[in-house]
Parts: C-alpha cells; sequence; structure tokens
C-alpha cells in the first residue's frame, strides 16, 4: 500500500475540513466576534496546515487500489474526527477531551447525540461548527476528496466501495463520476430547498440553516435545548419531516425521481416499504398514545409520533416530545425503527431497509422451499434478482449487526447503566440514531455517562458509520501487505 | 488566492518544498506562541483586576468595621462619661466623625456593588449603617429615651447609667451586632460576584495552554510527516542512485534509478544516466 498517495487523499480532506472551519469562524465574525472565532481560525489554520504538508510533499497518484481507497475513507473518517475536536477543546466549557471526542465523533458519524446539558450556551460560530460536522458527514467526508480529485475514473470507483453498502452500489445504474455529482446536487439542492422552506416557516436564517444541514446530514444537531420542540411550530415539524425522509432515500432513486427516469421514488420497493412501514408504525403510536390519554386528540398524538417515528427511522434524533413517558408499544415501535432504519446509498446509518427487504423475503423463500422442495425460487428487488453472494451479506450483516449492538450493551451494563439504556443506547450508537430511551432518552443526553462509556459510544459510532465490517476490516490491517 | 493555493499545492522543486514545509513549521510555531502570549497576557490581566478588586473589597469593609468599632466605642465612653461638657463634645465629634467615615464607606460599597448580580447586599449595609447612625445621633443630642432625659435633667448620674446601659444592651447592641453582620455579608457578596470572574480566569488558562498543546500534537504530526516524505522522495531515491552507479561502476550493471516524485531528483537520475550512456559508448 502507497502510504503517501493515502496521506495525500486525507491531506485533500482536511482541506476541505478547514475551509468549513474557516466558514464557522465567518459565523462567528458575524455575530460580533462572539467567543468561538478565535478557536476556529486557529483550529481552521492547524487543519489546513496538517491538510498542507501531504499536498506539497506526495506526488498525485491516479490510480488508487481497493486496500488504498479503504485506507482513505477510514483514515478520513478518523482524521476528522481528531481535527474536528479542535475547536471545542480550544474553546473550553463543557469540552474536555473525551466530550470534544464525542461532540466530534457524533458529528461526523451523523450521529446527533451530545454532551452537551445547554447547547443555547455555545456561541453561534461553535453551533455552526456542529451542522457543519454533520452536515460534512453526512454525505461523507471521503466525498469531499472525491468531488475535488482532479484525477478521474477509477480511483473514484475504489474510493466509494466502502462508503456505499453493497446494495447501494448494486442499485446504481451510473458511473462514479456521474454519482459524485448527482450526491453533490441532491445534497446541496435539498439543503437549500430545505432552509428557504424553514425560513419561511417562521426560522432565523441561522437556525434554518442550522437544522436544515442537520436534518439533511440526517444528524440531528439542534441549536436549541429542546431540539426542535423549541419552535412548537406544526409546519416547521412538517418541513423538517420531509427532509429528513427523502435524506433517508437512495440519492440516486432522488436524483432520478427529479429527472423523470424510470426507477423512481415512486417505483422502487424499497422505498414503499421504507414509507410504509413508518406510516403503519406512527399511526400504531398515535394511538396507542391516545389510548393512555398522553395527548388528549388524535391530530396532536399523531403529530408527536409521526415525527418522532420518521426522526429516528431516517437516524436523524429530533425530538419533539420526551420518547421516555410513551407507553411500552410505543418505545417498542421506535427501538424498531431505530434498528431498521433508512434505505441504502442515503445519509442514514442502521441496518437499511433494503436489507431488511432482502432478509424478509429470504426467510419467504425458505418457507416456501420448505413447502415445495423442488421449487426454484428466486430474491428479487424492485425486479433484479438479488444473487447468492448479496443474500449472503446481507444475513451476515444482520448477523454481524445484533451482535455488535448486543457487545455495546454488555460493555453499558458492566458500568452500571440500567438495561433499557443500556441496550438502547447501544442501538443509538450502531445506527447512528441518537437518543436512546432511559437516561439517553430524546430530551437527555450523554453528558452524564462515565468517560469510559462516552468513548465506547464514539466507538460504536464509528463501526456503525463504516459499515461494520468496514471497521472490522482495520484490525486486520497488518494482514495487508 | 485560487491562483496561490494551486501553485503551493502543485509545487515541484525540491527547493521550494523544503523551504515552504519550514516555513509552515515556523508559522506554526510563532502563531501558537502568540496566541498563548496573548492568551496569558489576558490571565495575567484578569488575575491583576481580581486581585486588586479583591484587596479594595477588604480595605473597605476593613474602613466600615473601624468606623463602626469607633462609634461603638465612642458610644461607651459617652456614657460613663463624666458629664463635662468638653469632654462629652470631644467624644461626640469622633463619633460624629466615625458616623461620616462609616456613611461614606457605605457609599461606596453600594457604589461598587451597583453593576453586580447581587447589588441586594449593599442596599442592606446601607439601611443597617442608616439605622445605627441614627441612633448615634440621637443619643448624642439626647433624644433616645425618656428614663435617660429624666436621669440627666435631674443629673442623678447612678440612674443614667443605670438606664444607658440597658439602653445600650437592649437597643443600640443588637443595631451594631446587625451592622457588623450586613458587613460580613457585603464581604461574602463581594467575593461572589469574583466566583464567575475566577471561573472565567481558569478557563481563559486553559485557552491559553490548549491551543499550544494542540499546536505541539500537530507539530510533532508534521515533523513525522516531514521524516517520513523527505525519506521517500529524497533519502530513498538518492540511495537507490547511489547503489545503482555503484552496481554500475562495480559490475556494469545498466544504470537504472526509478523516482517516485518529479522534481530536481529525477534530472539528477537523467543527467547520471546520461553521463553513464556517454561512459558507456567511450
Amino acid at each position: 500500500m502507497r502510504i503517501h498517495a493515502v496521506i495525500r487523499y486525507i491531506g485533500m480532506v482536511l482541506q476541505f475540513i478547514a475551509a468549513f472551519m474557516l466558514l464557522s469562524a465567518i459565523v462567528s465574525m458575524v455575530n460580533d466576534y462572539d467567543s468561538a472565532f478565535y478557536p476556529l481560525l486557529l483550529s481552521s489554520f492547524l487543519t489546513s496546515l496538517l491538510g498542507l504538508f501531504p499536498l506539497i510533499f506526495a506526488e498525485k497518484v491516479e490510480d488508487i487500489k481497493i486496500k488504498e481507497g479503504y485506507a482513505i475513507v477510514v483514515g478520513s473518517w478518523f482524521v476528522a474526527c481528531i481535527v474536528g475536536t479542535f475547536p471545542y477543546l480550544i474553546w473550553g466549557g463543557e469540552f474536555s477531551a473525551i466530550n470534544a471526542w464525542f461532540e466530534s465523533v457524533s458529528g461526523f458519524t451523523t450521529t446527533g447525540s451530545s454532551i452537551l446539558n445547554d447547547i443555547e450556551f455555545l456561541p453561534r460560530g461553535m453551533l455552526f461548527w456542529r451542522a457543519a460536522s454533520a452536515w460534512i458527514g453526512g454525505v461523507g467526508v471521503v466525498m469531499f476528496a472525491l468531488v475535488i480529485l482532479p484525477s478521474m475514473g477509477r480511483s473514484r470507483h475504489m474510493l466509494s466501495n466502502v462508503e456505499l453498502s453493497t446494495i447501494a452500489k448494486d442499485n446504481f445504474h451510473y458511473r462514479s463520476r456521474v454519482i459524485i455529482r448527482i450526491l453533490t446536487m441532491v445534497y446541496v439542492g435539498l439543503t437549500a430547498c430545505t432552509t428557504l422552506a424553514l425560513k419561511l416557516a417562521g426560522m432565523t436564517w441561522f437556525d434554518a440553516t442550522t437544522q436544515a444541514m442537520s436534518a439533511c446530514a440526517t444528524c440531528g444537531f439542534s441549536t436549541k435545548n429542546l431540539s426542535v420542540g423549541f419552535w412548537d411550530n406544526p409546519m416547521i415539524e412538517a418541513i423538517l419531516m420531509a427532509a429528513m425522509t427523502l435524506s433517508a432515500i437512495h440519492f440516486g432513486i432522488l436524483y432520478a425521481s427529479m429527472t423523470g427516469r424510470k426507477n423512481n421514488i415512486f417505483r422502487s420497493e424499497v422505498v414503499r416499504t421504507f414509507i410504509g412501514m413508518m406510516t403503519i408504525i406512527a399511526v400504531a403510536i398515535s394511538l396507542s398514545l391516545l389510548a393512555e390519554g398522553i395527548y388528549d386528540n388524535w391530530g396532536e398524538s399523531f403529530r408527536h409520533s409521526a415525527f418522532q417515528v420518521v426522526s429516528v427511522t431516517t437516524t436523524s434524533g429530533f425530538a419533539t416530545a420526551d420518547t421516555n413517558t410513551w407507553t411500552p408499544l410505543a418505545i417498542m415501535l421506535l427501538i424498531i425503527c431505530s434498528v431498521v432504519c433508512g434505505c441504502a446509498g442515503s445519509t442514514s446509518g442502521g441496518m437499511k431497509v433494503d436489507r431488511m427487504l432482502i432478509a424478509s423475503k429470504i426467510i419467504r423463500n425458505r418457507m416456501k422451499v420448505q413447502l415445495h422442495p423442488n421449487a426454484v425460487i428466486r430474491t428479487k428487488v424492485d425486479g433484479a434478482v438479488q444473487d447468492e453472494g448479496v443474500q449472503s451479506l446481507v444475513m451476515t450483516f444482520i448477523v454481524a449487526y445484533i451482535m455488535t449492538v448486543l457487545l455495546g450493551t454488555i460493555i453499558y451494563t458492566m458500568f452500571g447503566l440500567d438495561l433499557v439504556s443500556s441496550l438502547t443506547a447501544s442501538i443509538a450508537c450502531v445506527s447512528n440514531v441518537g437518543p436512546g430511551f432511559g437516561e439517553v432518552g430524546s430530551l437527555d443526553n450523554f453528558s452524564a455517562l462515565p468517560a469510559v462509556l462516552k468513548f465506547n459510544s464514539t466507538v460504536l459510532m464509528l463501526i456503525g458509520r463504516l459499515e461494520i465490517f468496514g471497521f472490522i476490516q482495520l484490525l486486520f490491517i497488518r494482514s495487508w501487505r | 488566492m485560487i491562483k496561490l493555493l494551486k501553485n503551493i499545492f502543485t509545487i515541484k522543486t525540491l527547493n521550494r518544498r523544503i523551504r515552504v514545509a519550514f516555513m509552515s513549521l515556523l508559522l506554526l510555531l510563532f502563531f501558537s506562541g502568540a496566541m498563548s502570549l496573548f492568551e496569558l497576557e489576558r490571565v495575567s490581566k484578569d488575575t491583576e483586576d481580581i486581585l486588586i478588586a479583591s484587596k479594595e473589597n477588604v480595605d473597605l469593609a476593613g474602613d466600615m468595621l473601624t468606623a463602626l468599632n469607633e462609634q461603638n466605642d465612642m458610644m461607651i465612653t459617652l456614657a460613663v462619661a463624666s458629664g463635662r461638657y468638653d469632654e462629652i463634645k470631644h467624644y461626640s465629634d469622633r463619633c460624629e466623625e466615625s458616623m461620616a467615615q462609616l456613611s461614606r464607606s457605605t457609599a461606596l460599597a453600594q457604589r461598587k456593588m451597583q453593576n453586580t448580580d447581587t447589588p441586594e447586599a449593599a442596599d442592606s449595609l446601607a439601611y443597617q449603617v442608616e439605622r445605627v447612625n441614627q441612633l448615634t445621633r440621637a443619643y448624642i443630642r439626647g433624644e433616645v429615651h425618656l428614663p435617660i432625659i429624666q436621669a440627666r435633667e435631674q443629673g442623678d448620674t447612678t440612674a443614667l447609667v443605670v438606664y444607658t446601659h440597658k439602653w445600650y444592651i437592649d437597643e443600640y447592641r443588637p443595631e451594631y451586632e446587625k451592622t457588623v453582620s450586613s458587613i460580613t455579608d457585603y464581604m461574602t457578596g463581594v467575593h461572589n460576584t469574583l466566583g464567575p470572574e475566577v471561573n472565567n480566569l481558569s478557563h481563559t488558562a486553559r485557552r491559553a495552554v490548549t491551543p499550544v498543546f494542540i499546536s505541539l500534537v500537530v507539530m510533532v504530526v508534521i515533523v513525522i510527516m516531514f521524516y517520513f516524505f523527505v525519506y521517500h522522495y529524497y533519502v530513498r531515491p538518492v540511495l537507490r542512485i547511489n547503489r545503482s552507479l555503484g552496481d554500475y561502476l562495480t559490475y556494469k550493471k545498466p544504470f537504472d534509478g526509478e523516482m517516485p516524485c518529479r522534481d530536481e531528483l529525477v534530472t539528477l537520475r537523467d543527467r547520471i544516466a546520461q553521463l553513464v550512456n556517454k561512459q558507456s559508448k567511450l
């Protein structure tokens, strides 16, 4: 593996991060040079310098090999998370070393969990940086390196191997160069439209921009302690729900829908399953809440349940209500939502609807084979036959996901966290959802956890963001040579 | 700006690369040092401000207590004074001076506490001082207590001492103690207002140290990268050229020096290759 080539690409990613830090410093400057200005400016300078070195020294490499592509992706995530702590550490406040690391990883992995007890105390520049880190992480740090890469062709495809899941790539019938353009157009376009809509719905430009960045990254970082519940505005909630739902759909399918192509959101079986699942669960939860008398009328009950379901399923984690006070049925259904999550090829994390759809079809076919032993039954998604390799990969991923969640739960319980909080914190981190239940509920945060559990959470977030196997591969780095 | 960035990213000469690398390190050192100095200067100024504020507060409280005690002493002395006019006049004047001093110090304390979160501590102190002063003034004017006035008019010194003692214990002493307690409350209040500033001081101190620490970490990473790149792009190629040239001279093996870069070392390799070719043709 050519380490110099890997470092050069990571250097490019660092330049992008430095540019966003500078942008946050400008936001700080516009807000009367708030206390975040100097930490952001210094962080931008340090990050830029760190990234400049490999760009000056390392020669440009055209043909990126698959292992190098993997190293660039994983390396970029880690380095981004490390440099992302600089503004927090220099600013101080609630940010100790572990807290800064937690907030940075939570942002770049688009998890949206926080250790901050008083978010509104942060200066605007820092709030913007939080949202920016989530936005960068939303489509993947590597995506930026891909956009600015002067070389075209093979290298990009290699880099996207880790970033996009196998299913997403199989669904993607475009060339890698086109993928980058599509992702950028959809992502930036969606963020811009959401910002405008939120502004029209009554938010300030600053709040609209940061909430839109966070929603499109399916992160859930808010600028308010009460999250979206602060505005208590059905229109704002509806706009954010639409933005979160669209961000959790395969970006290629979104592009196809906008350009009038055949494989659009209305025809996609995965999208139908995704939206159908959210609708059914939202109705079931609203009825459950109404029956228990938590809300006075069905409209209010459906409003809150729909928002929470969309927020959790898309792995955003925004909140308008304290779900800890909801019924056990509602909690259970929300846990299922945070396991299944959005579609492959989107900014959401988790197991993904695509895999659940294939898994359910495999189970159904298995039952059919038991009834008709000689029957040849193929598993199809959107009319495309899923070969044995894909099926095996799907099942393996589901098993690995469950094992990771259980392992995470064991670690949480080892340090004295109760079972519900442990299990849901583990799911929330591996699926990059953000909030869980119990001590880590929708209106609570991870600040009360001991440092070791905060670190454990960040490891789980990274495992989830790198689709489990991407992370596991890192452990066998010695056998790469 | 874009052109400048492009020029930096596409540097191809060895000399410029090394120069830019060292300039970057120098810039990093300077920047982190300057920032730390700036923050340390702020820490130093904040510390000085806190110490001055603390000293002023202690001095003020000391003045108030001294004045109050002086006033109290004069009151006791007046109570047991012989009754001579000049003696009473002397103690009364000293008592008035103490009262004026106490009032001045209280007014100053009130002004100081005006812009803090707890101005009520100074207000309650001012109220208490006014009460004790009124009581003192009334005693000096002989308008305090009917039995005392009667004893004074009748010239009954024994009764005067007894009644004055009773008045002092029942009325004056509690007010005096309340005033002492108000001064203590004021002192505590001022110290509490300094609390956030002390917290802010530790925050600023941390901000002075963190950039240096982060800069050091970045510098260590850059130095490691520098070593790696210098070794990969300059040391190894030179060693390779040297070995290849040695192989040519010793075993007449063809000169070969594959280069990972496109700078002066490639030119050097090409020129050596030309020389080797000319040598072979001779």
